[in-house]
């Protein structure tokens, strides 16, 4: 795979090449992930049009600031399947509603920026923090918890999760990009 | 700070229902008065399912954030991108379809010399892409039933359940429990506490697991050669992958001994 900061003006251009190879080796992993989720091929042909869209827009706008351009397609391309299978759980799959494509997209991409900010804080944590609030978001049981990190008991435990918790929504909470999509 | 403290450990209780009933009252009407509790009760929630597969965090702030870039999606370069990629993936998927009726037309060939024309041509289509070959091999319909008639509700059925809902950090849990409780050991959920292993990226203790198969004195116990293929697919790592494909290709009696024989050519 080329190296991202060589793979990003060809793909403004639309190159064949940097499209070809694009497919050859992002959406394989992308339709495998959505079809193992209950998607079919369309769904999987859709979200990766939409999402090498919408990277096309928050490249000509934004500095983007990533480490591999088909991680950060691939991360995309699951928030979108994740925001596809809420919204048929909302709407309760029978309800059609018209919704303008532009429309749709500019809130995907303001979601996807909210979970930029918010993945990019988490990031920040120290490695155990993360380790241990990963494993709180999973809903593992406490007990295992403590077995794991060889806590003295639950208590300890909570304790620490929620000193890694607060120091997240800290993070977050102190970071420009919160106050202005909150304003 | 302490003060920052203390308000998340009340927060904490509270979104665990750890709260007495009075004083979950009383919290209730402190945060309907206090936009700020509001506020971190909202991030509080949202960081939660950050990397949850069934949840997504909506935009709930100013809707004039999403007006605003309601144009970067309208302009004509956009517009020329998209249409841009449309007609390269119709080209492409074209050409897939074009070259799928040449080779009905060379199907009417017999013989050895079909078959070769085959294995070169799924070698050419797919490129040795292993990914796309774990999407054709990885399905997982095939492992046992824990669930016994008339008890859906046992342990082992729980266990089902959870990969069906692709928990599989509880399903490993679980097994756990489970096997902790019991002298026996219990093939069909080592093969599901494996595959659990295998879709959380757990590569060395899935290979475990499915080593503990392999030897294993049980008659399944083949099942683990197959299995163990299946990590070094994902993983991508072809020599061993092939390695594991020989042994079940050599044994027509062991699990998925056609696949693996139909694998090894594609792979060779």
């Amino acid at each position: 795979m080329s190296e991202t900061n060589d793979l990003i003006p060809g793909f403004l251009r639309g190159e064949p090449e940097i499209l070809q190879e694009l497919y050859t080796e992002t959406y394989p992993i992308v339709k495998r992930y959505i079809m193992n989720r209950d998607g079919t091929l369309k769904d999987a042909e859709d979200i990766f049009h939409n999402a090498l869209v919408l990277l096309f827009v928050k490249l000509k706008n934004e500095k983007l600031n990533i480490q591999s351009f088909e991680n950060y397609l691939f991360t995309v391309c699951r928030n979108m399947w994740r925001r596809e299978n809420k919204k048929k759980r909302v709407t309760n799959n029978d309800v059609s509603t018209l919704v303008n494509e532009s429309v749709e997209m500019s809130t995907f991409y303001t979601e996807q920026n909210q979970w930029d900010l918010y993945h990019e804080k988490f990031k920040e944590l120290t490695d155990s923090c993360q380790t241990i609030l990963k494993l709180v978001f999973q809903k593992i049981k406490y007990a295992s918890i403590v077995e794991t990190f060889g806590y003295a008991s639950e208590t300890v435990a909570r304790q620490r999760v929620f000193k890694c918790k607060s120091r997240l929504v800290q993070l977050i909470k102190r970071d420009h990009r919160y106050k202005r999509l909150k304003n | 700070m302490e003060q920052d403290n203390f308000i998340n450990e009340k927060l904490e209780r509270y979104l665990n229902n750890q709260m007495a009933p009075d004083e979950k009252e009383q919290f209730e009407k402190e945060i309907a008065q206090s936009p700020e509790l509001q506020e971190l009760i909202e991030i509080h929630q949202q960081v939660t399912v950050l990397d949850d597969d069934a949840e997504w965090i909506t935009f709930e702030g100013d809707v004039n954030e999403i007006k605003k870039n309601i144009p970067l999606f309208e302009d004509e370069e956009t517009k020329a991108f998209a249409q841009k990629l449309r007609e390269f993936r119709n080209d492409q998927v074209g050409a897939t379809g074009r070259k799928s009726v040449i080779w009905k037309r060379l199907a009417v060939f017999s013989g050895v010399a079909a078959s070769i024309l085959l294995a070169l041509f799924l070698t050419m289509q797919r490129g040795g892409d292993l990914d796309q070959l774990y999407v054709e091999h990885s399905s997982w319909n095939e492992l046992p039933s824990l669930t016994v008639k008339g008890d859906p509700v046992s342990e082992r059925a729980e266990v089902e359940q959870l990969f069906e809902q692709k928990k599989y950090v509880e399903v490993i849990t679980k097994v756990r429990d489970i096997s902790l409780n019991s002298e026996e050991k219990d093939i069909a959920l080592l093969l599901y506490q494996g595959v659990s292993q295998l879709e959380l990226n757990q590569y060395e203790n899935a290979l475990n697991t499915f080593t503990e198969l392999t030897t294993s004195n049980t008659i399944d116990h083949h099942k683990g050669y197959w299995y163990t293929a299946m990590v070094y697919l994902k993983q991508g790592k072809k020599e061993l992958l092939i390695k594991s494909l020989e042994v079940v290709a050599a044994n027509p009696k062991y699990y998925k001994h056609e696949e693996a024989t139909a694998l090894l050519k594609e792979l060779k």
